[in-house]
C-alpha cells in the first residue's frame, strides 16, 4: 500500500519539486512557493466543487422550507434530519459535496508533506530515501547536493524560530502567520448565514476553531518548509475564492473573534412565525 | 452535537499524528543508530537515548539521559534545546568523557561514570549528523551548518573553520593531520597543531562517508554518485579513481591488497588496491549496501538494507549468511569473536553474531 502511495503521489511530487528547485537556481523557499501554486492549480477542480457545494448549502439555509423545518422539528433531531434529507433530494444537493473534495485532498497533503521532508533531506536516511525516489533520467541529483535549505531567516528542514538578537527567546513567526492565514481563510469563506444552530453550521464553527490550531501545531513542531506551503496555500485559497466572487469583504468583522456577524435576524423572525 | 465536535477534534488530531508519524519522530527527524565500542561496552545513540551495552552478555549497562525529560511547548518556545534532543551521531569517547551532538544544534560533553553533563556547546546553527573526533587536546565537531568547530576538552571554543557545505561525516586522524569529508564535494585536511587547513580537493560529488587510510597514508573515499577516489594524504592530489554501480555511503575496508566496498545499487566489490578499476570482483547482494563492511578472520562481512548479514571469502564467495528483521545501515564492528550489528526498525536495536555465523545475544532497550 505504502509503495503504491509513494509511486503515485510522493515520488512524482519529489521529482517535480526538485526539478523546480534546479530550474530556479536552487532556492528551496521559492521552489516550495511555486510548487504550491502548481498543486493548487492541479487541484483547482476539486476546490471549485467544494466551493460550489458550500454555496449550495448556504443558499439552502436561506430557503423558507429549510428555515421552517428548523422550527417545526426543533425538539426532534431524528425527524429534522429526515426532513433535511428529503429537502436535499428535492433540491438535488449533496450535503457531502463540500466535504468530499477535502477528504480526497488529504492524501495529496500527506504526500506533499512526505515529499517536502524527503526533498529537504536533512539526515543521511532522508537523503538515502531521496536518492531512491529520484528519476535518474529526469534529474541529476548529484549536481544538486548539498541542497540549499535556507530561505530568508529560516532553515526549511527544521521548525522555524526567529531568535531575538542576544537572547534565547525564539519567536515562531511562521507558526503565527499560519494560524492567522488559516483562520482568515476559513472565516472569509464562511458566510455569516452559516452561523446558525443547525448541525452543519456547528461543525463549521468547530472546524474554524480547531483547524488553525492544528495547522499551527504542525507548523510549530515540523519543518518550516511545510509551514511555507500552508501559508502560500491559504493565501492562494483566499485569492481563488475572491476571484470566484464568493468573498463578501463587508464581512471583515468576521475575522475578529467576538465581533463576527450575528445570525441573520430574518431567520429568527421566520422561525417565530412558523412556531405560531 | 457534542459527539460530532469530539469526532472532528479526533479526526484533526489523527491527521496531525499521520503527518508527524511520516517523519518517524517529532520534528521531522529520523536516522540510523550511531555506534562506538570501547573496552567491553558498545555505546549506541538511537534517538532520545544513548545506550551502553555490556558486550559480555548484551545487557544494558548504562543509559543517557537517565530519565527522559519532556520539553513542553512553552519550554521549547523559549529555549533552543529543552533537553538532550535527538541523538544519532556515533559518540566520541576519551577516558570518562563522551562527546556527542544532537539534532537541536547542541554538543555535549558527558561524564560516563556519573552520567552528568560536563559542558554544553551551543554556537552551531544546525544539526550534528556526524560524530566528533577527540584528538590531542581538542574536540573536532563537524556540523551541518558547514562549520567544523574545534573546542578544548572542556567545551571552550578554540576555532571555527567554515566550509562551503554541510558536514555530515566523522573526521579521521592520521598522525598530525585531521581529514574531513564534506557535502560540498571536498575532502579537507587540517593540521592538528596549527589547526590550519592544509589542502582541500574536489572529488566530484557529495561526500557522506568518512575517508579510510591505507598503509601508505593515502585516503580512499567515495561520493554518492559512486565515484571512488584515492587521494594523496600529504598533498590532496587525486591518485586514482573508479566509478562503481551505485552511490557510496560509507568507507571501504582495505586488506591484503584488496579494497572491499558496498554500494547503493546492492553490489559489493573487491577492488585491486593498486589500480582500483582493474578487474574488480563483484556480487549483487539484492539490497542497498549502505554500511561499511567489517574484516573478520575468514574474509569480510557486509550488511545491507534488506537485513542481510553475510560473510564472504576474499573471492566474494559466501561462507555464511544471516537474515535479520529490520534495515541495516550502521557500520558493524568486530569485537573479539562477536560482530555487532546495529538494527534500524527491527525487533532489536543491536544483534551480535559470532564470527562463525551463529546468532548470539540481541539487545533491546531497557533489557
Amino acid at each position: 500500500m505504502g509503495d503504491i502511495f509513494n509511486a503515485i503521489i510522493v515520488t512524482p511530487f519529489v521529482n517535480v519539486l526538485m526539478f523546480i528547485y534546479n530550474l530556479i537556481g536552487q532556492n528551496f523557499g521559492i521552489a516550495i512557493i511555486l510548487f504550491t501554486i502548481l498543486v493548487r492549480l492541479i487541484t483547482w477542480p476539486l476546490q471549485a466543487q467544494q466551493i460550489k457545494g458550500a454555496k449550495a448549502m448556504t443558499d439552502l439555509q436561506k430557503d423558507k422550507r429549510y428555515i421552517d423545518m428548523q422550527a417545526k422539528y426543533k425538539g426532534d433531531k431524528e425527524k429534522l434530519a429526515q426532513a433535511q434529507m428529503e429537502l436535499y433530494k428535492e433540491m438535488k444537493i449533496n450535503p457531502f459535496a463540500s466535504c468530499l473534495p477535502t477528504v480526497i485532498q488529504l492524501p495529496v497533503i500527506i504526500g506533499l508533506y512526505q515529499a517536502l521532508i524527503m526533498a529537504l533531506a536533512s539526515t543521511n536516511l532522508d537523503l538515502l530515501k531521496l536518492t531512491n525516489h529520484i528519476y535518474p533520467n529526469f534529474i541529476n541529483l548529484s549536481d544538486l547536493i548539498p541542497l540549499n535549505d535556507h530561505f530568508l531567516w529560516m532553515n526549511l528542514s527544521q521548525p522555524e524560530r526567529w531568535y531575538i538578537p542576544g537572547t534565547e527567546i525564539g519567536i515562531p513567526i511562521l507558526t503565527i502567520i499560519v494560524v492567522i492565514t488559516t483562520y482568515a481563510q476559513q472565516k472569509l469563506m464562511t458566510p455569516p448565514t452559516m452561523g446558525g444552530n443547525d448541525q452543519s453550521a456547528q461543525m463549521t464553527k468547530t472546524m474554524n476553531m480547531y483547524m488553525p490550531l492544528l495547522m499551527g501545531w504542525i507548523s510549530f513542531t515540523l519543518a518550516a518548509g511545510l509551514a511555507i506551503y500552508f501559508v502560500v496555500s491559504n493565501l492562494i485559497g483566499i485569492f481563488q475564492y475572491a476571484m470566484m466572487g464568493q468573498i463578501d469583504w463587508r464581512n471583515w468583522r468576521n475575522l475578529i473573534p467576538f465581533m463576527g456577524s450575528k445570525p441573520e435576524p430574518q431567520a429568527k423572525k421566520t422561525s417565530l412565525k412558523a412556531k405560531k | 452535537m457534542k459527539y460530532q465536535k469530539i469526532a472532528i477534534v479526533i479526526l484533526l488530531a489523527f491527521t496531525a499524528l499521520i503527518l508527524a508519524g511520516c517523519t518517524g519522530a517529532g520534528g521531522g527527524v529520523n536516522n540510523w543508530p550511531g555506534m562506538t565500542v570501547t573496552g567491553d561496552v558498545a555505546y549506541l545513540a538511537d534517538g532520545a537515548s544513548i545506550y551502553g551495552i555490556d558486550l559480555t552478555n548484551g545487557t544494558q549497562k548504562w543509559v543517557f539521559p537517565e530519565r527522559q525529560q519532556s520539553g513542553g511547548i512553552i519550554e521549547s518556545l523559549f529555549n533552543r534545546g529543552p533537553n538532550y534532543g535527538i541523538l544519532f551521531a556515533p559518540p566520541a569517547i576519551d577516558g570518562e568523557m563522551m562527546v556527542i551532538g544532537n539534532y537541536t544544534k547542541e554538543l555535549f560533553g558527558i561524564n560516563i561514570t556519573n552520567s552528568t553533563e560536563m559542558w554544553k556547546f551551543t554556537d552551531a546553527d544546525d544539526r550534528y549528523i556526524g560524530g566528533a573526533l577527540i584528538a590531542s587536546d581538542y574536540v573536532f565537531a563537524p556540523n551541518a551548518d558547514g562549520n567544523l568547530y574545534i573546542l578544548k576538552k572542556n567545551g571552550q571554543l578554540v576555532k571555527t573553520i567554515t566550509t562551503t557545505g554541510p558536514l555530515w561525516s566523522t573526521p579521521v586522524l592520521n598522525g598530525t593531520v585531521v581529514y574531513l569529508s564534506g557535502l560540498d564535494h571536498n575532502l579537507h585536511a587540517y593540521d592538528l597543531k596549527s589547526l590550519d587547513q592544509l589542502w582541500q580537493t574536489d572529488l566530484g560529488g557529495a561526500l557522506v562517508a568518512s575517508p579510510v587510510l591505507d598503509a601508505d597514508g593515502n585516503l580512499l573515499v567515495g561520493n554518492i554518485s559512486g565515484l571512488l577516489s584515492k587521494v594523496d594524504g600529504k598533498t590532496g592530489k587525486i591518485l586514482d579513481q573508479t566509478t562503481l554501480s551505485g552511490g557510496i555511503w560509507s568507507k571501504p575496508v582495505i586488506n591484503d591488497g584488496k579494497v572491499y566496498i558496498g554500494v547503493q545499487s546492492g553490489d559489493f566489490y573487491a577492488l585491486d588496491e593498486k589500480k582500483l578499476s582493474q578487474k574488480p570482483i563483484l556480487i549483487n547482494t539484492s539490497s542497498s549496501v549502505i554500511a561499511s563492511p567489517v574484516l573478520v578472520p575468514d574474509g569480510v562481512v557486509y550488511v545491507n538494507e534488506g537485513g542481510n548479514v553475510a560473510n564472504l571469502k576474499t573471492d566474494l564467495t559466501e561462507n555464511w549468511h544471516q537474515k535479520l528483521t529490520g534495515q541495516l545501515y550502521s557500520d558493524p564492528v568486530l569485537v573479539g569473536d562477536l560482530i555487532l550489528v546495529p538494527v534500524k526498525g527491527g525487533d532489536v536495536l543491536l544483534q551480535s553474531i559470532k564470527t562463525n555465523g551463529a546468532l548470539s545475544w540481541p539487545f533491546k532497550p531497557g533489557k
